[in-house]
């Protein structure tokens, strides 16, 4: 995989996530993923907004696209976009840190917008305590593409999946 | 309402169109200068070549996102 494209899964603060709604129309989030080492990605939603969940519990396929580079320090983006099947967990994850995964993602997204850090203070628990009632939500790649420069005029190079782990 | 989405679209430099392919993932892509042409109805997108979708429903997207924190809004 092109160092370009991992620097852009690592550094891009979201993605454009989409999910297939029940009569097969496409339907899309910006949202934090992070990838990790088994080359999965893992991201999560509230309970207040389920419907990514009640999707891909229909139909599994979904995507991602890695295509905003505001704020990552990426100094020649590009864009990455990776079709996959996900899962989404039946059970509430009621404390983030217990799961590895999610612990991971949340400390990514703390490093990644400092601000947030107060949801994880006790008075932010204390207040919002549905912020840390999550779904938690697996992808498996299935085919990756990338942009070299975010010029969709042109066709893009197909990744090799098995590169994903070493970004990871 | 479509008149009143080509005024949000138009704020926007930038969009994210997502269709279908063939076998049933969806694709997005980022489209630069989005304009929805509220008379016909239709908004001109100028697809990668060698990356068909399918003909069926599409979404568009925008979201603008800051340089200090990186949240969307």
């Amino acid at each position: 995989m092109p160092s370009a494209a991992g620097d852009i899964i690592r550094n891009y603060r979201t993605c454009e996530f989409t999910t297939l709604f029940r009569d097969g129309s496409p339907q899309t989030w910006p949202v934090g993923a992070l990838l990790l080492e088994d080359g999965r990605f893992v991201l999560c939603t509230s309970i207040a907004l389920p419907q990514k969940a009640f999707n891909i519990r229909r139909n599994a396929k979904v995507s991602l696209l890695f295509s905003e580079p505001t704020g990552s320090g990426v100094t020649e983006p590009g864009a990455v976009l990776i079709q996959g099947d996900a899962t989404a967990e039946d059970r509430i994850a009621a404390d983030m840190m217990a799961n590895p995964d999610l612990a991971a993602f949340l400390e990514t997204g703390f490093a990644r917008q400092p601000a947030g850090a107060f949801m994880s203070s006790w008075l932010g628990r204390r207040l919002f305590p549905f912020y840390y009632m999550r779904l938690v939500i697996y992808v498996t790649p299935r085919r990756a593409y990338f942009w070299p420069t975010r010029d969709f005029t042109s066709g893009p190079q197909e990744l090799d999946l098995k590169e994903l782990h070493r970004v990871g | 309402m479509w008149g009143e989405a080509a005024k949000w679209l138009a704020r926007f430099p930038e969009a994210v169109v997502t269709a279908v392919d063939a076998d049933g993932y969806p694709v997005s892509i980022r489209q630069t200068a989005p304009r929805y042409d509220a008379e016909t109805g239709q908004m001109p997108v100028v697809w990668p070549p060698d990356f068909a979708v399918t003909e069926g429903p599409a979404i568009v997207l925008c979201h603008p996102m800051t340089r200090n924190c990186g949240t969307s809004k």
